[in-house]
């Protein structure tokens, strides 16, 4: 089974980047890979409460919540959360610091920014 | 007789042809080729749109397979074309899966 990681950086409004890449991270499990999705950055902000189809924009929240429900694993970047303020998280994932999120990464055998 | 396996590069492109991604992809495929290795790629997003640049679909006659989102195609109006698959994110899932290296450009 291949490790793949995707990575992702960018806040979850005034782009598709984010349900894109969710829904991509979806596909991935179709073939023999064990996926796993990081949220770093200005990402952590999809793991707030939000209803992006009021704005027109497309759902991702139940793109993660899939990706629970396959046992995908979801991390989110302790410092990045804290810089934001991020708390009370909508969602099922693992808070682990840059330090250990770096070591995740490492030990991808694939990764992919988004 | 025993063959060796060619070893495989994949390449994810999400953006449109004028990123400057287009000629990094174009000029990383053609080197991979160029050193013997099968090179797979997938567009998806904007990247779609790259099968209406003409370098970019030069690399088919090179021996590259491109590969696309239907879905993302769909959205953006963009035709299908001879020689490009027009794929889902099951391909990718594949294409991923058996490369030997894998990069993207998002």
């Amino acid at each position: 089974m291949k490790k793949v990681t995707v990575v992702l950086q960018k806040s979850p409004f005034n782009t598709l980047r984010n349900s894109e890449a969710l829904r991509m991270s979806l596909g991935l499990t179709l073939a023999n890979n064990a996926v796993s999705v990081i949220f770093t950055s200005d990402a952590v902000y999809n793991l707030l409460p939000a209803f992006p189809e009021n704005i027109k924009s497309p759902a991702f929240g139940r793109h993660i919540e899939m990706l629970n429900t396959l046992k995908c694993k979801l991390i989110a970047e302790k410092e990045s959360m804290e810089e934001r303020d991020v708390k009370d998280v909508n969602y099922n994932v693992e808070v682990k610091e840059r330090a250990e999120v770096f070591k995740f990464i490492k030990e991808s055998n694939t990764v992919i920014t988004y | 007789m025993h063959q060796e396996k060619k070893q495989r590069l994949g390449i994810l492109l999400t953006t449109s042809p004028e990123s400057e991604n287009t000629f990094t992809v174009i000029k990383l495929a053609e080197a991979a080729i160029s050193s013997g290795k099968d090179v797979q790629i997938f567009l998806m997003c904007d990247g779609v749109y790259n099968i209406n640049n003409k370098d970019f679909t030069s690399l088919l006659d090179k021996g590259v397979s491109v590969t696309l989102c239907a879905h993302n195609a769909s959205e953006r109006s963009v035709e299908k074309r001879e020689g490009i698959n027009f794929g889902s994110q099951y391909d990718h899932a594949y294409i991923v899966n058996e490369s030997d290296r894998f990069l993207s450009f998002t």
